[in-house]
């Protein structure tokens, strides 16, 4: 253990968040600890009495979730009654979405460009390096870490991979990152966000100039907090 | 008429029913307004069930609808000042009081006592305790990182313990 936090230590303990070696450790300490030990038994008996007021549910109720949903069409062929209009319909809408952000919208800064691109697997930096950021944000886990140059901020990312996944890199850098087009600030103005073509990009300047990109707002958002950037 | 769909859409996801159940039961206190609210769960379910690719994880992902459309109810009634804000404070629990004494306790009065929790423990507390989900799963279904967690499920059960604890020597002064 690297700090005592008998909170901290009984809440990671009774999750099972904790290693072998870690467990073993605490649980010797436990037994000179006055605090930890009244962590850990009062965390045991609320657990114990939330488990007991567990009840499984009405059989009415399980027979009226069985009546709704056999009442219940399936969506797929709600829908293929307007289908041919429907499709039409967004076909048109794309296109014009389309032509909209093609011949008006001006484009993303270079760097952006360049980020993105690196997110979607064109690798715009190479070389391995060692991870400076945590191999554990929440559920993701760290899998990668290059460095390099885009334009003239020189930056490292980490690349992380959630259960489902869901892949979160994270870039970070001397300099700020130029703000991408469409952007939305924070009240504060010290953090902004973006989506982009179902990719989502969070940025903020402090601790360090981050910018967070993911397929996932969740995780991404996940990715912020788990490093303080929020 | 029941289709292959629906047969399929039921054998996956009716051993959820019970976790659901608490679910709803404890983000809401209306009888009618859970039985309203798990219904509303499967129907919402189902739709996205045929509509979209099928969760990984059913459990999990039913749970992430009742518990948004809690949510959002919960927002609703707020708003029509339906619901009691009761709010208590963040007190220490006393180890004083023998364990047995929590024991003649009933269902109900964890029950009530479990709802008296802010929601975010509440929530946490439901998910790991009462229907198994790990750190991490609950983690995903709220959207919050897992150390939050960890330290709301703590907070929740140490309060719990500390409310049940009051009840049970209100109850022996009594």
């Amino acid at each position: 253990m690297t700090r005592h936090d008998p909170q901290r230590n009984a809440a990671l303990y009774l999750g099972g968040m904790m290693s072998g070696r870690h467990r073993r450790g605490f649980e010797k300490h436990l037994l000179g600890c006055e605090s930890c030990w009244h962590e850990v038994e009062v965390g045991r008996r609320g657990r114990a009495l939330a488990e007991s007021s567990r009840e499984l549910a009405p059989q009415r109720l399980r027979e009226m979730v069985r009546s709704t949903v056999a009442a219940a069409p399936p969506l797929r062929r709600r829908l293929a009654l307007g289908a041919r209009l429907g499709a039409l319909a967004a076909s048109v809408t794309l296109a014009l979405v389309v032509a909209f952000f093609v011949v008006l919208q001006p484009s993303q800064p270079q760097e952006v460009e360049v980020l993105l691109s690196d997110y979607n697997g064109a690798e715009q930096l190479h070389q391995q390096t060692r991870a400076v950021l945590p191999s554990v944000l929440g559920d993701l886990e760290l899998v990668e870490v290059r460095r390099g140059q885009v334009e003239d901020m020189s930056m490292v990312v980490h690349e992380y991979l959630d259960p489902a996944g869901h892949i979160v890199k994270v870039y970070q850098s001397d300099s700020t990152f130029p703000v991408a087009r469409g952007a939305e600030h924070s009240a504060s103005g010290a953090t902004w966000s973006a989506t982009l073509d179902q990719t989502v990009m969070f940025c903020a300047d402090r601790p360090l100039p981050s910018l967070v990109i993911g397929d996932n707002q969740r995780e991404v958002r996940l990715a912020a907090v788990e490093l303080g950037l929020e | 008429m029941r289709s292959s769909v629906h047969d399929e859409f039921l054998n996956e996801t009716l051993p959820c029913l019970d976790l659901v159940y608490n679910l709803a039961r404890l983000m809401v206190r209306d009888p009618h307004v859970v039985e309203d609210l798990v219904q509303e769960t499967y129907t919402r379910a189902f739709e996205a069930w045929t509509s979209h690719r099928k969760p990984r994880n059913v459990e999990a992902w039913i749970s992430t609808i009742c518990l948004n459309l809690a949510r959002s109810w919960l927002r609703k009634a707020s708003t029509r000042r339906e619901l009691p804000t009761d709010e208590i404070a963040d007190g220490g629990s006393s180890s004083t009081v023998e364990s047995e004494a929590l024991q003649r306790l009933g269902s109900d009065a964890v029950h009530t006592a479990l709802k008296e929790l802010p929601e975010e423990q509440r929530v946490a507390i439901t998910l790991m305790d009462l229907n198994g989900f790990t750190a991490k799963e609950t983690a995903r279904i709220t959207g919050s990182p897992r150390n939050t967690v960890l330290s709301r499920v703590h907070r929740g059960r140490k309060r719990l313990a500390s409310l049940l604890e009051k009840k049970v020597m209100i109850d022996d002064e009594a």
